[in-house]
């Protein structure tokens, strides 16, 4: 499982629920995993950097490849495309979001997310994910 | 460039019928299936870390709290299932 920026800043704002959220995903066997994007962005978004980096340390981290950079390249631009406004969605999505729908299409698929708007328009666009809205 | 992690050498003991039972591609190179293995099991022990350090300081987490949770990590593995499954089905038509 993915997670994008929004479930680690959902952790440090809510910790209790997100190790409920932990608890459960370990239970049935399922791991999250997280980018080097969504680290930048947390840290930068955190209110609290010790907080989420402890969070972030304890996770699996996956390094993005040149084949999901180009593989977010084509979601961002066909999501563009579909808009009728392509730079205004473009810039909407951003880069952090279009790179974590990379990764999650290249792992397991799933994908939760504070933002599920972003990621929607990306699976609307051919991204291969299940979005699911951060569950706390 | 790639990054290369520091990897050393074990002798381990493997069930005959286990090592029978796993498929050609999981053999062929053994040891990133050994790695893989690993990699998810000490990512699991992770996360079950980050919940046993919270409820040993505020107590365990009640049956009722998490079914919820447990639900919504059921209905996204479905869902997903079901659209791979889809995928699969529209791309072999």
């Amino acid at each position: 499982m993915t997670v994008d920026t929004g479930w680690v800043i959902a952790a440090e704002r809510d910790p209790r629920r997100a190790r409920l959220h932990l608890a459960a995903l370990t239970g049935l066997g399922q791991v999250l995993v997280v980018s080097p994007v969504v680290i930048v962005e947390a840290r930068q978004r955190a209110g609290d950097v010790g907080r989420v980096d402890y969070i972030l340390a304890r996770l699996e981290q996956e390094s993005i490849t040149p084949e999901d950079g180009r593989r977010a390249s084509d979601l961002l631009r066909e999501a563009g495309r579909q808009s009728g406004d392509p730079h205004r969605r473009v810039h909407q999505i951003g880069l952090a979001d279009t790179l974590v729908a990379a990764l999650a299409e290249r792992l397991c698929g799933i994908v939760y997310t504070g933002d599920p708007q972003h990621l929607g328009w990306l699976r609307d666009a051919g991204a291969r994910i299940t979005v699911v809205p951060v569950p706390f | 460039m790639a990054i290369h992690h520091a990897a050393v050498k074990k002798s381990v003991t493997i069930d005959r019928d286990l090592l029978d039972r796993l498929g050609i591609e999981r053999t062929r190179n053994f040891s990133a299936t050994v790695n893989e293995s690993l990699r998810m099991l000490a990512a699991l022990d992770a996360q079950q870390a980050l919940v046993e350090e919270w409820e040993a300081e505020h107590g365990p987490f009640s049956e009722e709290e998490l079914r919820p949770f447990l639900e919504t990590v059921l209905r996204a593995q479905i869902e997903n299932t079901m659209r791979a499954l889809a995928e699969h089905r529209a791309a072999s038509r």
